[in-house]
């Protein structure tokens, strides 16, 4: 069945539709719609890979991360106090946050 | 981020009059203190920056905008204290330009990272954790606005 139904969506989407024609029903609009998000999700990963990653948030990543060894550093230095250690556990996680945002192949994500 | 004075120069170029030359007061006041600095001689760094911040703002310059400039120039401050070696002097820059008011945005989050170095540096851990994590926080808000506005900044 699906590759009739996929042929209906294609003509549906390739043949503009004209005055004389009839409205194309529901389903086959369904279809239609369907099958385009379908050649948009195929097409994605073509054109990520084909665009270099956008690092420019890396130098900020950098800050938050920096921030991060200040804050554990200290809590290092006063072990036994529990609000230090806990936000130096706080500072790490949004760290590991901010790296986590930027794309997999930027440089600056694993360190 | 540090010469806010350049952006605003750009926006405020066709205003005239009296906030243009703020701007163009203030953007002269940076590269006077870079050359300065540059050439070792801290103090008259600072003191043209601290001439900058208590110089009066014209009426037509919104308060965002001179409180970013002002802002800027008290990071600046506060790096260059830090930088002589004279923490409790940065803690007063820093200070001072929080008091100017706090948001999710660049300006906040250095000031609170300089206020954070002169607390560290002063003995004062606690403090100067509290203010790397302010510091912290906002960037990750300004990381997450980034992001979602495509990820370029």
């Amino acid at each position: 069945m699906a590759p009739a139904l996929l042929a209906a969506a294609a003509c549906a989407t390739a043949v503009p539709q004209t005055a004389s024609q009839e409205p194309a029903r529901d389903d086959e609009r369904a279809l239609a719609r369907a099958e385009d998000e379908r050649a948009a999700a195929l097409e994605q990963p073509l054109s990520a890979a084909s665009t270099p990653p956008d690092c420019g948030s890396c130098e900020l990543v950098g800050q938050i991360c920096e921030l991060s060894r200040r804050i554990c550093a200290i809590a290092g230095r006063h072990r036994g106090d529990e609000e230090l250690a806990a936000r130096c556990t706080s500072s790490e996680q949004r760290c590991r946050r901010s790296r986590e945002r930027l794309p997999a192949d930027c440089p600056c994500r694993v360190r | 981020m540090r010469y806010a004075v350049t952006l605003f120069a750009a926006v405020l170029a066709g205003c005239g009059g009296a906030p243009a030359r703020w701007i163009d007061e203030a953007a002269a006041a940076h590269a006077r203190a870079d050359a300065l600095a540059g050439s070792g001689d801290r103090e008259s760094a600072i003191r043209i920056l601290e001439q900058l911040v208590a110089q009066p703002t014209p009426a037509r310059i919104g308060a965002r905008d001179r409180r970013a400039v002002v802002q800027d120039a008290y990071g600046r401050l506060a790096d260059l204290a830090l930088a002589a070696g004279d923490p409790a002097r940065a803690l007063g820059y820093a200070d001072a330009g929080l008091a100017l008011g706090e948001a999710r945005d660049a300006f906040t989050s250095t000031l609170r990272t300089f206020r954070g170095k002169a607390n560290e540096a002063l003995g004062r851990d606690s403090d100067a954790a509290r203010d790397y994590e302010a510091a912290q926080i906002v960037a990750e808000a300004l990381l997450q606005a980034a992001m979602a506005d495509g990820g370029s900044r």
